[in-house]
């Protein structure tokens, strides 16, 4: 048994977007044990909800996180609807479906950027950024904000898609559809990404089920689960089905993820043809009293904000179980065994949003 | 051959005009809808105080009892979720379709307004 | 169309029956989703959240705050242990026979147990302390 060091990870590094520290044991560039610890970046958010009227509360469940923060959004308002029982109109919810997809969409670029950059494909994560650019630029012109983008409210959306812009929408999408094709070829084909990704970080159908892994983690394991199945907003619609692959390695997350994008355009065009016309929102009176468990699917996984009112304007307790909370101990379970240079790159596949984590 | 997938990306984008802007020599220009910077058209203002009540973080503070009366907003609180814009009776408050460039001092942006004459006494209903 | 939203049901246990009732549940093959836990006046309310095939359901258990001791479900799910390290770090409470224990060094934080407290407790704790009087002559 060779000599065991402890090397910190953490929380400074330049391949983490967000931090967060790991302690590596390490057996000669063999990784025994990883230790992970949080907590720098919390920012008491769900104490916010004691001082901030529910409607308020809006703004602050946005800004939980930059990169995933629409379903953020998405997810308050259900909670809030499902507590007051408040029917959304149904062009709301077409809408909150587009926005939601394209927010998937450039979420899933941005990390096929920073898996590029984890092994040092420099080039690779230039261009996926570049095309992420144009599909934030269509965010703008429909929503008003490039990242955090403000449209979501409780009984509806703040602002409308009308007429000539959706043909805009639908004309951009093609072109930024076969933008994104020249990047997920290289990340299916190209020998280097392949030589970095199959068989690192490999975790089996059962411990991924037992461990409570969720989104794509689980769904590259083999398990189909994804909780747009549940039928909230107007995904109970549209045709689609779970994307799985069987190998669960970082070769098959990677896999997953640029076929979510495909399919994530799909959703729009189908929900572009069968958006119908109608108000935008319904006028919200009365106070939340009750609880409810909204569950959605953001990029990362299954997110979860329980809501429970008292019938004041505040609410009692707000809670954000995040999709990359839920992957840590999975995480914990594919850094052991795996090599010193290949840590980057497995951290990097559960698509950790630390500031989502820790709220 | 997988060699030549990436390679035809980056010869291309070697060929092509770069993709990036020379900024500050171009600026981007402005998209329709962008929720940009605040702006206050202070004639049109009754000081309904709405905004300021509505504001999430307490960026819009309003005096209509000095005179002149007072309209202050910290640009540095604003998170430009424009729920001012939606409320405002008036329609004065909009917001521009560019962002606040940056600056090197924080301070609150004034805009004043002469405060109204005083309604004149109702004359006394004759008997 | 109308909104759909999905039923919730949830189980009022004792902290007696909980492995039990766990164990129970693993076996029938769901999955953890969620532990969370709530500071109400006089006790703490912990819901314990699993899904199987897209059915949700919840245990929930009632500790009094004077006696904040709970047992650990990292016997039967191990990837309970990011959450059991939560509810000990932010809320105080004491969980017995977890696997993988981190003794409150697992959220670093400058003020220990922050969520300890209820809303009125935490303005009360808050308020300007009144000025004593001096006495008279």
């Amino acid at each position: 048994m060779g000599k065991q060091t402890i090397v910190p990870f953490g929380p400074q590094h330049p391949v983490l977007p967000e931090p967060i520290h790991l302690d590596l044991v390490l057996e000669d560039e063999k990784v025994v044990q990883a230790i992970p610890s949080i907590g720098f970046i919390h920012r008491g958010l769900e104490r916010l909800a004691e001082k901030k009227e529910f409607t308020e509360m809006v703004y602050v469940g946005e800004r939980i996180c930059g990169i995933c923060s629409f379903i953020h959004s998405h997810a308050f308002c259900h909670g809030v609807e499902g507590v007051m029982k408040i029917e959304v109109p149904e062009r709301a919810q077409y809408l909150r479906v587009v926005w939601g997809e394209m927010s998937r969409i450039h979420s899933h670029l941005l990390w096929l950027g920073l898996m590029a950059d984890a092994f040092g494909f420099e080039n690779l994560f230039m261009h996926s950024w570049r095309v992420r650019e144009r599909l934030l630029d269509l965010v703008e012109a429909t929503t008003g904000g490039r990242v955090i983008f403000g449209s979501c409210k409780i009984g509806g959306v703040r602002r409308d898609i009308v007429g000539g812009a959706m043909a805009d929408v639908t004309k951009e999408l093609r072109e930024i559809e076969k933008m994104s094709t020249e990047i997920t070829s290289v990340f299916e084909k190209d020998n280097s990404v392949k030589k970095r990704t199959v068989g690192v970080g490999v975790i089996n159908k059962e411990d991924a089920y037992l461990l409570g892994a969720v989104g794509p983690v689980l769904r590259a394991s083999g398990v189909s689960s994804d909780m747009r199945m549940l039928g909230y907003g107007a995904y109970g619609q549209l045709q689609f089905q779970p994307m799985v692959e069987t190998a669960g390695d970082c070769y098959a997350r990677t896999q997953v993820r640029c076929k979510e994008i495909y399919q994530s355009f799909g959703l729009i065009r189908q929900a572009i043809e069968r958006i119908p016309e109608g108000p935008i929102e319904t006028k919200v009176t009365g106070t939340p009293n009750g609880e409810f468990f909204a569950r959605l699917e953001q990029p990362r996984g299954e997110v979860l904000h329980y809501i429970k009112g008292n019938g004041t304007k505040f609410l009692e307790r707000y809670r954000v179980r995040t999709p990359t909370f839920a992957n840590v101990p999975p995480l914990v379970h594919m850094l052991a065994g795996c090599q010193l240079a290949d840590v980057p790159v497995v951290v990097l596949t559960i698509d950790p949003c630390i500031s989502c984590t820790e709220r | 051959m997988p060699f030549f997938q990436m390679s035809k990306l980056a010869i291309l984008s070697a060929l092509k005009k770069p993709a990036t802007r020379l900024y500050p020599f171009e600026i981007r220009p402005d998209i329709d809808k962008t929720r940009g910077r605040i702006e206050l058209k202070v004639e049109t203002c009754t000081f309904c105080t709405l905004c300021a009540k509505k504001c999430p973080t307490g960026a819009i503070e309003m005096d209509r009892k000095a005179t002149p009366r007072v309209f202050h907003l910290d640009r540095f609180k604003c998170i430009l979720c424009g729920a001012c814009v939606e409320v405002c009776s008036t329609k004065s408050i909009h917001t521009e379709g560019h962002w606040a460039p940056p600056t090197d001092k924080r301070g609150n942006v004034t805009w004043t307004q002469e405060a109204p004459p005083p309604k004149a006494a109702a004359p006394a209903p004759t008997a | 169309m109308t909104t759909h939203f999905e039923e919730q049901p949830i189980i009022i246990l004792n902290r007696e029956e909980l492995v039990a009732k766990v164990a129970q549940l693993k076996k029938d093959g769901y999955r953890l989703v969620q532990v969370c836990a709530t500071t109400l006046a006089d006790d703490f309310d912990i819901t314990y959240s699993f899904d199987k095939d897209y059915k949700f359901e919840s245990l929930r258990l009632s500790i009094p705050r004077t006696d904040a001791v709970v047992p650990s479900i990292t016997g039967e799910f191990f990837g309970a242990f990011t959450y059991e390290n939560e509810l000990q770090d932010l809320f105080g409470l004491k969980v017995t026979d977890l696997k993988l224990d981190f003794g409150g060094k697992f959220y670093q934080l400058a003020k220990k147990t922050p969520f300890n407290e209820t809303k009125a407790e935490a303005t009360a704790a808050a308020a300007p302390k009144p000025t004593p009087t001096p006495e008279a002559k």
